[in-house]
């Protein structure tokens, strides 16, 4: 055979294994962590050791695409606390039945989620519940499969607030919705006015979003909290949520309406390409982000110290003080983290999928059971009061009868800043781990 | 107004510099690589790697050269392997063929490196540096990107025009038969043009890591934009992707900085529409296009 032949054969060799890949969703960013990850087609296979039961849960994201980072968070969450349950002997009340991840990759693609769900519910008839999708626009066309298939979903990070108004009895939504995140960035945005002797109500406010459901929400919160607030709004952009090729033509305007503050919601693609260029172009406002990229450790992979002084709300923060308190999760559970991820903290996507892994396995010990009705039940009884995984949300948590964490109204989100390479909690203060720092000097505050 | 028209030249080099490599393989080949795009991410994926051989914080255009060659290799095996088997085989052919080759090197990227956005340990200094006009900047990086774009047009130019090489290629642009009949090894030929289609595209992945992270689907936003520049300036025509490249850098950064950004991809088509309204074959096309 031809030189040529061979190699001709070898890449649609690949091409097949590959696109197979992304299409099951064999595609693990990282198989590794002690817990069988499979796709939707995997032949049933156990975890951990010998022939022991296993319970499948899935893990819905963004495995593959262009959205792939906040995937990679995901499993990388779901797979440590796999893990966690597996050395610890399994679920006990199941007999020690061995957690298996099943991966659900929604390629980056809204429009695929809902079939890509499908397809591995199909295959895997015994999947006991699901971990995501954690960004609103994959999971909201998820939401029909999940009544239909009668299996229970924990939404991790997704935060448009309509995702528990669809009348879906099996989703929760255990972080914070985006109408939160505003009221939160607006209330920060008094606090850190006050802090550097401004008036907020001097400042022009810029409010920048991708234009998908979740950048749409955050910025209809913001609309309204500032006006509620009687804040000025100076210009509001959007661009398309394909992203950003160039941020100049937004930065310009920014700058020339004279943006004191900018309040964003975009992911990390976006955030470097908008965060360089203002660099770029000498001009720097107050930026306060909303989750997304600018909270991801790519950021400061990327900026280094640059990155000091952004701010950003963030649906879960690493060092938040009720975090700490969990010692068993901040002090071993985030540590080997740490070390196992060349230092990197976790970041927003990994906690969440980390908790909500545990809180499925917390209502499969409460209900004694693997049916996903049963699960679904006692995942809604669930508390901040009486799971300490719940908790790490945030100690108010309780859903309400349609699964959204009411709980936390008022307690959450964080706001996060950049100091020293890592995002810190700085508000609200009764959950800060440090003092927020001037965004423009990153001098301290006195006093 | 200035800082607005700065920015679309900028961003418009970008734009020309990615359409150049892609419509120089139409002029050739008439076919229309939709791969052209991850091209260019593995010429990112390619620097990054080189990268680690350089002091950390140095700028990356000093590895054009290696990156360029690699590049050229890795075209001359895509070529012989997939590309060479469609020529004059019918549109449909290359079009799922060079789909299936932008997924499987997406794929393979994402296999191999990961979904995560990287980027070079460049300065920050070079990577924000800006070069100030009165209150109006220009990124450094854009810049680089900007001049070597006019700095491969006119080199490619010249050798189209003034080499034999150059003239083989264009005969063959012309017409394959007669121009194997005067004796021009097609063949060798299209593996010519095929090779430096994808050394512009890797050059210009080079150029982009400053500014862009690296990641598997890093390519996907300049794809559909090349393929627009290449109609409008005109479908093979090397001056008419600078051209093309150039106005709809501008049509996007004045609808952007005057009415949004979301309407700047309305306006893009539109100007595109128009363009081929009144010239079907584009801005600098002779009406031999194929495609």
């Amino acid at each position: 055979m031809k030189i040529g032949k061979k190699l001709a054969l070898l890449m649609a060799a690949v091409l097949a294994a590959t696109t197979f890949a992304a299409c099951t969703g064999n595609a693990t960013p990282s198989a590794g962590g002690g817990a069988a990850a499979s796709n939707g087609a995997a032949t049933p296979s156990t975890a951990g050791t010998g022939n022991q039961k296993t319970v499948k849960i899935g893990v819905a994201g963004c495995i593959t695409g262009a959205n792939a980072e906040s995937g990679r968070q995901t499993v990388q969450g779901a797979e440590l606390a796999a893990k966690y349950i597996n050395e610890n002997g399994g679920i006990k009340a199941l007999d020690g039945a061995q957690v298996e991840l099943v991966l659900i990759d929604n390629t980056s693609d809204p429009n695929q989620s809902a079939l890509a769900l499908e397809r591995v519910l199909d295959a895997n008839n015994d999947i006991v519940g699901i971990v995501g999708n954690p960004t609103s626009s994959a999971l909201l066309p998820m939401l029909p499969i999940l009544q239909k298939y009668k299996i229970p979903a924990l939404a991790s990070t997704a935060a448009n607030s309509s995702i528990t108004e669809q009348g879906c009895e099996y989703i929760f939504q255990p972080s914070n919705t985006g109408g939160q995140q505003s009221e939160q960035m607006i209330a920060f945005l008094q606090y850190l006015a006050q802090k550097m002797g401004l008036e907020a109500k001097d400042l022009k406010i810029g409010i920048l979003y991708e234009n998908s459901s979740w950048g749409q929400d955050v910025a209809k919160g913001n609309r309204e909290n500032c006006e509620k607030a009687g804040l000025t709004v100076a210009i509001e952009e959007t661009y398309p949520s394909t992203g950003l090729s160039d941020a100049s033509p937004i930065v310009t305007k920014l700058k020339n309406a004279g943006v004191d503050v900018l309040l964003t919601a975009s992911y990390v693609p976006d955030t470097k390409l908008l965060v360089s260029t203002m660099t770029s172009m000498q001009y720097k406002p107050i930026i306060i982000g909303s989750g997304g990229g600018l909270g991801w450790p790519s950021l400061v992979n990327d900026m280094g110290s640059d990155t000091d002084g952004i701010c950003c709300i963030n649906a879960w923060l690493w060092d938040a003080k009720f975090v700490q308190d969990n010692t068993e999760f901040y002090d071993n559970i985030r540590l080997q983290y740490e070390e196992s991820h060349n230092d990197e903290f976790m970041a927003e996507q990994v906690g969440p999928a980390f908790i909500c892994t545990m809180m499925i396995a917390e209502a499969l010990e409460n209900g004694q059971s693997t049916d996903p009705t049963v699960v679904r039940d006692e995942v809604m009884k669930l508390t901040g009061e009486n799971s300490e995984w719940f908790a790490l949300f945030n100690p108010y948590s309780a859903f309400d009868e349609n699964g959204r964490n009411v709980g936390n109204i008022g307690h959450s989100p964080m706001m996060g800043q950049w100091q020293d390479g890592r995002l810190r909690t700085v508000f609200p203060e009764e959950y800060a781990s440090t003092n927020v720092i001037n965004p423009l000097t990153l001098e301290p505050f006195a006093g | 107004m200035v800082q607005v028209i700065l920015n679309g030249l900028m961003i418009g080099g970008v734009y020309s510099l990615i359409a150049v490599g892609l419509t120089m393989v139409h002029g050739v080949m008439k076919i229309v690589n939709f791969a052209q795009g991850d091209f260019l991410m593995v010429g990112m994926y390619a620097t990054l790697l080189l990268y680690g051989l350089l002091t950390p914080g140095a700028a990356p255009y000093v590895l054009i050269l290696p990156v360029a060659v690699i590049m050229f290799l890795f075209g001359l095996m895509v070529f012989r392997t997939t590309i060479y088997k469609v020529i004059g085989k019918g549109d449909s052919n290359y079009i799922l063929l060079t789909l299936g080759l932008s997924y499987l090197l997406q794929n393979i990227a994402q296999l191999i490196f990961g979904p995560d956005y990287r980027s070079l340990a460049v300065s920050n200094d070079l990577k924000f540096a800006s070069i100030s006009l009165a209150d109006n900047f220009i990124s450094v990086p854009r810049l680089v990107a900007f001049g070597a774009a006019l700095i491969l047009v006119i080199l490619m130019s010249f050798f189209l025009n003034k080499t034999d090489i150059g003239r083989a290629m264009r005969a063959t642009a012309e017409d394959r038969t007669i121009a194997t009949g005067l004796g021009v090894n097609t063949k060798v030929i299209y593996i010519l043009a095929f090779g430096l289609g994808t050394v512009f595209a890797g050059i210009s992945g080079l150029l982009l890591t400053p500014i862009f992270f690296v990641y598997p689907l890093a390519g996907a936003p300049f794809s559909s934009i090349a393929m627009t520049v290449i109609v409008l300036g005109g479908l093979g025509n090397i001056k008419g992707a600078m051209v093309g490249g150039i106005i709809i850098g501008l049509v996007e950064s004045f609808v952007s900085g005057y009415v949004n950004l979301e309407m700047a991809k309305v306006a893009i088509d539109l100007v595109l529409l128009l363009v081929l309204m009144f010239k079907p074959f584009g801005l600098f096309g002779k009406g031999a296009r194929k495609a």
